[in-house]
């Protein structure tokens, strides 16, 4: 299954249960709400979207189908953004 | 030599900073040195240049036409050569505004620009650019009881994951406009600079010297007299207005400080409110915005 990791056109910082996120190039910001900082976190290291999904139930209270929906929503829209990138490109 | 005190530094000062408080230094060193001299020479090789400064990696250079030359460098004493028909008191006016932001930039402390009130022992900051209305709001509230922590310029520190500002005790600068409106011309002090009609303002300077952060209001003018709004900013909008209201918002980029700003913005977000307030800018209104704002303070 393919991996995904952060890329380094932005930068983050905690804010709270959330991430804060700034594009280093055009210094457009975008904030990831409790769910989306959880994934952004486990994005520091290469992760594909099965093992994120396991450990999205593991720590919130949702279905499976949820989540896996969650986190394919993020990494669509992380990926639009090139806030990550397919580990292979690194 | 006297020693004054501005957004969490002391400073010794051979040319004297009106507005800005004497305090005793006792044994410690100055934070920050101000000296009458000749300025080193520009570099060849600049990183950057713009209108009126420019920047070697190091220092930065600003020069002001019948002022004089500042070299502010990120470490060691500020150097202010005059012009020959310039006096320190000309000088004056830019060390405690442009060039105390600068210095505080390259010293890697985060500053913005706004004026703050102390408010159920925390701080309320009223951020815009020049002429937004910093100073007015901050000295009519003082008339309404509050006191004034800082005016123009406000450094923030994070402490124990909390965002704190400075009390600088400086003395408010306001237009005579300004003054008129807010029939307080008997407060007046000495004019800022003999070119323009903004004056010193005395005012209670027994506040605390770090006080936590409550709330920031980014101030807007509105055309409409009913057009009062006061609106939450979320986490992204609070950055960008962080990034634009830092005191010399493309010293940010020049000397990479995004990280620091990203995270005190970061901060800020999770432990106080941010708004953006929208009013008219009119003497007329001004108690009814008072009004709104401590009804907003009490909810």
């Amino acid at each position: 299954m393919k991996k995904f990791v952060r890329s380094k056109t932005w930068i983050s910082a905690p804010s709270g249960e959330e991430i804060l996120m700034m594009h280093q190039t055009d210094g457009s910001f975008q904030g990831l709400n409790e769910c989306g900082a959880f994934i952004w976190n486990l994005l520091e290291t290469p992760q594909d979207a099965s093992t994120l999904t396991k450990a999205v139930i593991d720590v919130f209270d949702v279905s499976a189908e949820s989540a896996q929906q969650d986190v394919e929503t993020y990494l669509q829209d992380l990926l639009s953004s090139d806030a990550i990138v397919p580990h292979d490109a690194v | 030599m006297p020693i004054f005190e501005s957004a969490g530094l002391s400073i010794e000062s051979e040319i004297d900073l009106p507005g800005l408080h004497k305090k005793p230094l006792g044994k410690r060193q100055a934070d920050l040195e101000i000296k009458l001299g000749i300025a080193p020479n520009v570099p060849k090789s600049l990183n950057s240049t713009g209108a009126g400064w420019e920047y070697d990696g190091e220092s930065v250079w600003v020069r002001v036409e019948n002022v004089g030359v500042f070299h502010v460098p990120q470490h060691g004493p500020i150097i202010v050569e005059l012009s020959p028909l310039a006096t320190p008191a000309d000088a004056a006016l830019y060390l405690v505004g442009t060039i105390l932001g600068i210095a505080l930039h390259l010293r890697n402390k985060i500053v913005v620009h706004a004026s703050a009130v102390l408010v159920a022992d925390q701080a309320v900051l009223f951020c815009g650019a020049s002429g937004a209305g910093k100073s007015t709001i901050a000295s009519a509230l003082e008339g309404r009881g509050y006191t004034v922590l800082s005016d123009d310029l406000c450094a923030l520190d994070v402490s124990d994951s909390e965002v704190f500002t400075y009390s600088d005790g400086r003395l408010l600068k306001l237009w005579q406009s300004s003054l008129d409106g807010l029939k307080i011309d008997h407060r007046k002090e000495n004019a800022v600079s003999n070119r323009l009609e903004k004056f010193y303002v005395s005012h209670d300077t027994k506040c605390p010297d770090r006080v936590p952060i409550s709330r920031i209001y980014f101030l807007y003018e509105s055309n409409s007299p009913d057009a009062f709004e006061i609106v939450n900013l979320r986490t992204a909008d609070a950055a960008a207005h962080i990034f634009a209201n830092a005191y010399r918002p493309g010293l940010i980029k020049l000397l990479r400080q995004e990280a620091l700003y990203l995270q005190i913005s970061a901060s800020l977000s999770s432990q106080s409110e941010l708004y953006k307030l929208s009013r008219i800018k009119d003497f007329s209104q001004l108690a009814t915005v008072l009004d709104r704002l401590e009804e907003h303070w009490s909810m």
